[in-house]
């Protein structure tokens, strides 16, 4: 349209000159052909936005609605005209994510062409709440829209599969929790049997069945916590405790675990750390038994603490089979797993490492690993220290 | 006289495989399936509770609240178990002297009996 009123306003200021009517003509003819492609695409804009599944508003920097496509009837309830009416596009969002979202449009006025894609609850006009994806997109700057773009995909029935899907896998979690309880002190019990009848072999097989029961008891474990991770529902019981403290606890109860691999502690003087003992204790054995498991023929695992004024630190170093530079960065991913230099794959759901970057988030840390300066892989997390520490 | 112990789980398995073990070790077990029975068989005096988190219709923590309240049950020792790994917090504000995660260590069962049960 700009162009347009430029071609016409050029016109305009070369008619006063004669020799100018043969050009005349042309621009007429240019901004007419400029003003029928203009039409054109304004007409795929609107068949576009009003086709869409997807509703689309436009909003302004105060976060009035100045457009609503057809699709909000489809999606929300409201008619576009009805939608247009409410004080901000958030009204329908309900108040303790209403906070959020605004903060998030409020950052996104400062970033022209920013974008911010968040995922929350409406209430539609029905009386029930909907899951949304919203993308807002920052085109105030753009002279074409002049105004905040915001698109709304209905997500509901993929919320409810997924909802399903984490009900079924907690169930499931739980279901198999039960006997392996069982298991294991029924075969405590028969192997203190065979032991007092003088039979150390049958109980020495028990006793290797008892190993392989913590294994699979510490399987589900880690998928009893990933299905908390992505339903939000990880607990945290958070209070002070002193940290190398922790570490000697693991550290003891990990070296059970494996006699081959000596385990050596090197703690500074810590602060107390402010986090949940338990959880972060989780992170800790995850760390040794990776240590263990990708270390076969190395016979050391280094266990350290440091602290600075801002934050605590934990590295458990080893000489195991490392990680490659391109993968450093994905150990931390769900499914992700290590192969050996065989493509040998070592046992385990490629979970633990995932929980463990999820809690150190959740506690406001950080989580790395590193190659080892030999031979092998240095995983460390470091934790904030908080006041009154 | 042996001391008494009252075990209650809703699973069968669990509760003859812990019946058995501290037997084995000479106490007196008690058990039962079910959760709403717990309040009435702690009026025997048992020497300590041992009782699941998670049963069918019931919740462990609420029954030792409920066992905790009256004056003469509050003095039994309760062990909460279970399954889960985030529980232990909620077990000692339901006022549980003790929590054990399941599956369980004999040894580790035997060890926290003893801490309750001179």
């Amino acid at each position: 349209m700009i162009m347009t009123k430029l071609l016409i306003k050029k016109i305009i200021k070369e008619r006063q000159s004669k020799s100018a009517k043969k050009k005349n003509k042309k621009l007429l003819k240019k901004a007419g052909t400029h003003f029928t492609s203009v039409t054109a695409s304004e007409g795929r804009f609107r068949a576009l936005t009003e086709k869409s599944s997807d509703a689309i508003a436009l909003v302004n920097s105060q976060g009035k609605v100045l457009y609503a496509s057809l699709s909000t009837k489809e999606v929300m309830g409201y008619t576009p005209e009805e939608f247009k009416k409410l004080t901000n596009p958030f009204e329908l969002v309900p108040p303790d994510e209403r906070k959020v979202i605004t903060k998030l449009f409020e950052k996104l006025l400062k970033e022209p062409g920013g974008v911010e894609r968040s995922t929350y609850q409406i209430m539609h006009k029905g009386g029930y709440s909907i899951w949304v994806k919203s993308v807002m997109t920052n085109l105030l700057n753009d002279p074409n829209v002049g105004a905040i773009v915001i698109n709304y995909s209905d997500i509901t029935k993929e919320k409810e599969l997924e909802q399903q899907k984490d009900n079924f896998l907690g169930a499931v979690s739980h279901e198999l929790k039960t006997p392996v309880s069982s298991i294991k002190a029924y075969g405590q019990l028969l192997e203190t049997m065979f032991r007092s009848r003088g039979d150390p072999k049958a109980a020495e097989l028990l006793g290797k069945m008892g190993a392989q029961i913590d294994r699979l008891d510490d399987l589900i474990a880690d998928l009893f916590d990933v299905t908390k991770v992505y339903s939000g529902r990880l607990q945290f019981h958070e209070d002070y405790f002193d940290f190398n403290q922790l570490v000697v606890e693991k550290v003891e109860e990990m070296q059970h675990v494996s006699e081959k691999h000596q385990m050596i502690k090197k703690l500074n003087s810590v602060n107390k750390v402010f986090g949940d003992r338990e959880r972060i204790g989780q992170v800790l054995t995850n760390f040794i038994s990776n240590a263990i498991k990708y270390s076969p023929n190395a016979d050391k695992i280094i266990i350290a603490t440091s602290s600075n004024k801002t934050t605590t630190t934990l590295c458990v170093s080893d000489s195991g089979i490392g990680i490659r530079e391109t993968n450093l960065e994905r150990v931390f991913e769900q499914f992700f797993r290590v192969n050996g230099p065989e493509s040998n794959t070592f046992p385990g759901l490629g979970l633990g490492l995932y929980i463990s970057s999820e809690i150190i988030k959740r506690e406001g840390g950080k989580i790395w690993v590193k190659k080892n300066k030999g031979k092998g892989s240095i995983f460390c997390f470091s934790l904030p220290t908080k006041k009154n520490g | 006289m042996a001391k008494t112990i009252l075990v209650a789980d809703d699973d069968p398995a669990i509760l003859d495989a812990i019946k058995m073990i501290l037997e084995l070790d000479g106490y007196t077990v008690l058990i039962t399936q079910d959760g709403r029975a717990v309040s009435k068989l702690s009026q025997m005096n048992p020497d300590l509770i041992i009782l699941d988190i998670w049963m069918s219709g019931q919740d462990g923590r609420d029954i030792c609240r409920h066992v905790k309240a009256y004056h003469s049950t509050r003095g039994i020792p309760i062990i909460l178990m279970s399954a889960g790994r985030d529980v232990e917090v909620s077990a000692k504000e339901a006022g549980a002297d003790d929590f054990m995660s399941k599956p369980f260590e004999m040894s580790k069962l035997l060890a926290n009996v003893k801490k309750y049960i001179l």
